[in-house]
């Protein structure tokens, strides 16, 4: 079965290859918001102000690790499921010998491996042309923590975005919560400024979801903020928002298949 | 014109039929729409709280930036946004035939007839903001000022306009356009930036004459403001001239080009 799924992610590089352009230029989509941002905080920096803690350079850096942050560990409504589930297609995954939840595992992380390479690409040349450092201040022990944390956030984004795409199940139209996704989760993930910045109230409650642990902890952690301990506790934490949308999707899978109707 | 005057109410009342019909989708499309305004507003507000006058300009006229790009877009999806829109899928799917065989005025037809009745109730509520923004921080405004923001309003709409035909045009020549429109698109995330994060005159001129940025936001709050903005409107006027003659020629060139057997 293993074999199955290697040669589906090949597939789907392959697919996505066949529009080269397109697929180059959604990577690039990613630059220009982040040019923004780099240039506002230049210039806030450039007047002799400062960012809640953040030094310039920090500043800088978080972003650029944002951008790949959430590039990387995404979440939305997967179209493909969506779609499975609205006009019937899922009944020819659900026959066949596989899981239809590592079938799209596969499939969505392929893509975000390659976008990730290109995002890569892309961030750290905006980082350079604003900052004018041809290296980012990152140290050895951050890159080890993001790494860790990336093995729990990784399958949690996967989760998150999978549940969303199989309430298919139940709503005729699910596009309202990609855009509701898309307005939110670039604030409230830290995206456009770090959580720590935020109003006390607002802050306890952002930085606590399950949208931080995908682009805000990670970040931080990239730029050097978190001790071991405060990290062990941030894993902790991403473990039991894992273990909840474990057993949200597998809850939600099984009642949705009971009202599955496969006529579309 | 009574022709045009005719075709715009039909179709444009078969478009309200159609959306009391979606009631649902229209109030969460509206409900995403205040979230954004919102998340928008709380970002120069969060912004302020940290660093005050840091931001350059204060912050009521970060607040009137914001909703001006706003104002500007939704003016934009309301008459315009639908038809532009969808010439795409019209050159995707071959289905252009059918605005092609019209004995009408091909510019109207594509872009200019279809109405989002929802941007009216945007607009509605953009207004309301405004009114809590000049009094919540007694900003300074007078007929005339009002006047010259509302002329620069609709010339922004206008600029804003030409621009994204010229981005859907693209779909002539290439078969996927939407990271393309995507990228082009992504600069106006820039708009609801003040232009002094522009430092050199370099990128001023680019994000005013190549890609109008600037004139999306910044240019309209300078006409509300007064003061030293005489120099904008001959810059605005010679945008929207530019921009719109460029878009009307080239969608009538490029229209040469279509095979009407789709992508």
């Amino acid at each position: 079965m293993r074999n199955y799924y290697v040669a589906l992610g090949i597939q789907t590089i392959k697919e996505a290859m066949a529009y080269r352009l397109n697929f180059i230029l959604s990577f690039l989509v990613v630059i220009i918001p982040l040019a923004g941002q780099l240039l506002l905080s230049k210039y806030i920096y450039s007047m002799g102000y400062q960012i809640g803690s953040w030094q310039l350079n920090q500043l800088l850096a978080y972003y650029l690790i944002a951008t790949i942050a959430s590039e990387f560990f995404s979440i939305g409504t997967w179209w493909d499921i969506g779609n499975d589930i609205k006009n019937g297609g899922l009944s020819s995954h659900l026959v066949k010998p596989y899981s239809y939840y590592w079938h799209n595992f596969s499939v969505y992380y392929t893509l975000r491996v390659v976008s990730i390479s290109f995002a890569l690409m892309v961030a750290y040349i905006a980082y350079v042309v604003i900052s004018g450092s041809l290296i980012p201040h990152i140290q050895a022990n951050s890159i080890l923590q993001f790494l860790i944390l990336a093995l729990i956030t990784a399958p949690l984004s996967f989760l998150i975005t999978y549940s969303l795409s199989i309430l298919a199940f139940f709503f005729t139209d699910i596009g309202f919560i990609m855009k509701l996704l898309g307005i939110l989760l670039p604030f409230a993930s830290g995206n456009i400024l770090p959580l720590d910045i935020f109003p006390t109230p607002i802050r306890v409650v952002l930085v606590k979801l399950p949208s931080a642990y995908l682009v805000y902890h990670p970040s931080c952690i990239m730029s050097g903020v978190y001790n071991w301990n405060e990290f062990v506790q941030l894993v902790g934490e991403a473990l039991l928002w894992l273990l909840l949308f474990l057993f949200i999707v597998r809850w939600l899978w099984s009642k949705g298949r009971r009202s599955y109707e496969a006529i579309g | 014109m009574k022709r045009y005057i005719q075709y715009y109410y039909m179709v444009n009342l078969l478009g309200f039929k159609r959306m009391t019909y979606y009631t649902k989708s229209f109030i969460m499309e509206l409900i995403a729409d205040l979230i954004n305004i919102v998340v928008a507003l709380l970002f120069y507000h969060i912004l302020y709280l940290n660093v005050g006058k840091g931001l350059g300009i204060p912050i009521e006229d970060l607040f009137i930036l914001v909703l001006s790009v706003k104002l500007t877009g939704d003016l934009y999806n309301m008459l315009f946004g639908n038809g532009v829109h969808s010439f795409a899928g019209h050159i995707q799917y071959g289905s252009l035939d059918n605005i092609l065989i019209k004995p009408m005025n091909l510019f109207f037809l594509l872009y200019c007839s279809s109405l989002n009745w929802k941007c009216l109730i945007n607009l509605a509520i953009d207004s309301i903001l405004f009114v809590i923004l000049l009094t919540r921080y007694s900003v300074t405004v007078n007929a005339i000022s009002i006047f010259n923001y509302m002329i620069v309003i609709g010339l922004a709409t206008i600029v804003f306009t030409a621009f994204n035909i010229l981005i859907y045009l693209g779909s002539i020549i290439f078969v996927r356009l939407d990271a393309f429109a995507s990228l082009i698109s992504s600069f106006f995330s820039l708009s609801t930036y003040p232009a002094v994060i522009f430092k050199t005159t370099y990128l001023r001129w680019f994000f005013t004459y190549i890609i109008p940025v600037i004139v999306i936001g910044n240019f309209p709050l300078l006409a509300l403001k007064g003061g030293q903005s005489l120099r904008i409107y001959p810059a605005v006027v010679l945008c929207a001239v530019f921009f719109t003659a460029i878009a009307y020629l080239a969608t009538m060139k490029m229209l040469k080009h279509y095979k009407s057997a789709s992508s």
